[in-house]
């Protein structure tokens, strides 16, 4: 017998977590925060000091400066300045001396401070400074709750990037993920966890003796796809992340699985093998209807919208071993797009420009990311295998977060677009998977 | 800090399913089995002829019953309950066949039995994918049990792609032995 527990959060803005229980019952421990482990970096990185906020609030608060510091230099763009190697710490505009930070080598300065409102949230105030005008180039206050100053630091972080390499930071968006928990000796427990970007504050969506696979994020970040065995057979589910309230949507003979929301959230592309073998299907989430989109003995599957939302990619093996296809919806054709790029080729996903495609390419036993330019038809690994699978892009086109095969067992990696800059991501115990990055947060 | 503040604050809500939706009625009836332990697997082990599984199955599959209407050899082959594939490949192995015919004479003898054909696959690419050949594999067997004369209405294919291996070694050896079929007696 399966044991499902759902989980409801209400996540940045309160407190209370309420959690709803199906059949079996027991406390849920809480979720480990995976943990980041920078590998590389770019030495062309912009030279950045962030220097520690003042805490005028009275209480005891986590460190801003250092979360700002953390998120610039993941992104690998950023080189910022230890604080002992800082030769004076303002946190006012008029306490700063540019050639203190010049004659470093620093171009850009970051002060701030924190201050408590009556209401019980405290306001960040920051101030980006180009060093060598002495220029401020942007200043905020961004009021939180008191226990939302990460949520808090991350949008400082976004200001930051946004300003100084003019694209969208992603830091206030968030990760979705899968991991399993072998530890117990009984069964195994799978967890859908949403955490923020770096990592932190993980908190399980679902838990459930069965595996679940295949999470997708909705347009508006507010819900989850996600495929789950709970029912023995593999089941489309769509839960809203606020309330915590899950649908079953698709089940039925056959594989249901492999959910992705059109650009406009009213579709879900999916994978159904009903009519006798696996193909790709849309289904209209508001009139609840199913329209088949491929036709062909094959295996049809792992369906992905194109960003213009005028086709699909998805894998097929109706040509030499799986590869990528290209479905336009105008006039319903249907066009390969790997070629010379060996016998296995699946789980395409667009860059969120839609000029590449990010894919799980298996040459002699070794599995590995390789983006695919589009317009040039060149394509290029970005990470070297031999099991890495699940890759998507952040939703700045920056970054490409994926799952790899290591001695401490699977866990979650991410690679620049570039390829130069890779990050692990840890989880505490047991194995991750299946890391699907959501939407910018607006 | 915060965490712990929400768990002070937990709700629990009995629910008997409704909002959470719905258990799928597809073959959840009458099963009796217990989850496989994942085992360690050492090469030489992937040589014999096909792998019992270390599943419990219910008692009445292999009762006094079979022994009536079979001799022990057959009973024997009704063992072998899992069936490997070969790397990208969903065809029928030679070295299975007789176990397979054994399978099919005692289910078209017992017409009340019902199997469910489960699909695997090793870990190697995307799991969507890996979904999808499980299920072309447990197809290919139902198709050679229904060749034999096995009804259709006796048997029901499921697929767990990746999900469920037996061995957890990333290793040739881990990998032959879960790209297999398993039959599951109700």
């Amino acid at each position: 017998m399966s044991s499902t527990r759902c989980y409801n959060s209400r996540f940045s803005w309160t407190v209370a977590l309420m959690v709803s229980v199906c059949g079996l019952f027991s406390f849920e421990t809480i979720a480990e925060d995976l943990v980041i482990k920078i590998e590389k970096g770019v030495s062309t990185a912009l030279p950045i000091a962030i220097v520690p906020f003042e805490n005028n609030t009275g209480e005891s608060l986590i460190d801003v400066a250092a979360i700002v510091r953390n998120n610039l230099e993941r992104s690998g763009l950023f080189r910022s300045l230890p604080v002992y190697d800082m030769p004076a710490l303002p946190t006012a505009l008029e306490d700063v001396r540019t050639k203190n930070w010049t004659s470093l080598g620093i171009e850009n300065l970051v002060i701030g401070k924190l201050e408590k409102k009556n209401s019980g949230t405290v306001d960040i105030h920051f101030r980006l400074i180009d060093v060598y005008s002495g220029k401020q180039l942007l200043g905020y206050r961004i009021p939180v709750q008191s226990d939302d100053l990460r949520f808090g630091s991350h949008k400082v972080s976004d200001f930051i990037y946004e300003k100084l390499l003019d694209k969208p930071g992603a830091y206030t968006s968030l990760l979705a993920y899968i991991t399993v928990d072998r530890d117990s000796d009984i069964e195994k427990i799978y967890r859908l966890q949403v955490s923020d970007s770096d990592g932190h504050n993980a908190r399980t969506i679902l838990q459930s003796t069965e595996p679940i696979l295949s999470p997708a994020w909705s347009p508006d970040g507010k819900r989850l796809a996600y495929v789950s065995f709970e029912g023995r057979n593999s089941a489309v589910y769509i839960q809203d992340l606020a309330t915590g309230r899950r649908q079953r949507i698709i089940h039925g003979k056959g594989i249901n699985s492999s959910p992705t929301f059109s650009r406009d959230g009213k579709k879900l592309a999916v994978t159904l093998s009903r009519d006798g073998n696996p193909e790709i299907y849309l289904y209209d989430l508001k009139v609840k209807s199913l329209m088949r989109v491929t036709r062909h003995g094959a295996i049809d599957t792992e369906p992905a919208w194109a960003p213009d939302g005028r086709g699909l990619v998805f894998t097929s093996d109706r040509g030499d071993g799986p590869q990528i296809y290209y479905f336009n919806l105008a006039d319903n054709s249907i066009k390969r797009m790997t070629y010379n790029m060996g016998r296995y080729n699946t789980r395409a996903r667009y860059s969120p420009d839609g000029t590449k495609l990010v894919l799980v390419n298996g040459i002699q036993g070794i599995y590995r990311i390789v983006l695919l330019d589009l317009r040039t038809k060149i394509y290029e690994a970005v990470t070297i295998g031999e099991l890495d699978e699940s890759p998507s892009f952040s939703p700045n086109g920056a970054m490409i977060i994926y799952a790899t095969v290591t001695e401490e067992g699977s866990q979650l990696a991410a690679v620049s677009a570039d390829g130069f800059t890779k990050q692990k991501l840890v989880a505490q115990r047991g194995e991750v998977r299946e890391p699907v990055w959501g939407p910018l947060i607006r | 800090m915060r965490q712990l503040g929400r768990i002070a604050t937990i709700f629990i809500i009995f629910l008997s399913g409704t909002s959470c939706g719905m258990f799928s009625g597809e073959g959840s009836e009458g099963i009796v089995e217990k989850s496989l332990s994942p085992v360690n697997v050492s090469e030489a082990s992937v040589e014999t002829m096909g792998l019992a599984s270390a599943r419990e199955v219910s008692p009445e599959a292999l009762d006094g019953r079979l022994l009536d209407n079979y001799n022990g050899e057959t009973a024997s082959l009704l063992d072998i309950r899992v069936f490997q594939f070969a790397y990208d490949s969903s065809e029928i192995l030679e070295k299975h066949v007789a176990a397979i015919e054994g399978h099919a004479r005692y289910l078209i003898k017992n017409s009340n039995t019902r199997v469910i054909l489960e699909g695997h696959t090793d870990e190697r690419g995307s799991r969507e994918y890996n979904l999808a050949l499980g299920e072309r594999r447990a197809q290919s067997l139902q198709r050679r049990l229904s060749l034999l004369g096995v009804p259709e209405s006796q048997m029901s294919v499921i697929t767990y792609g990746e999900e469920r291996p037996i061995a957890l070694m990333h290793n040739e050896a881990a990998y032959a032995v879960n790209r297999r079929v398993e039959l599951v007696y109700r």
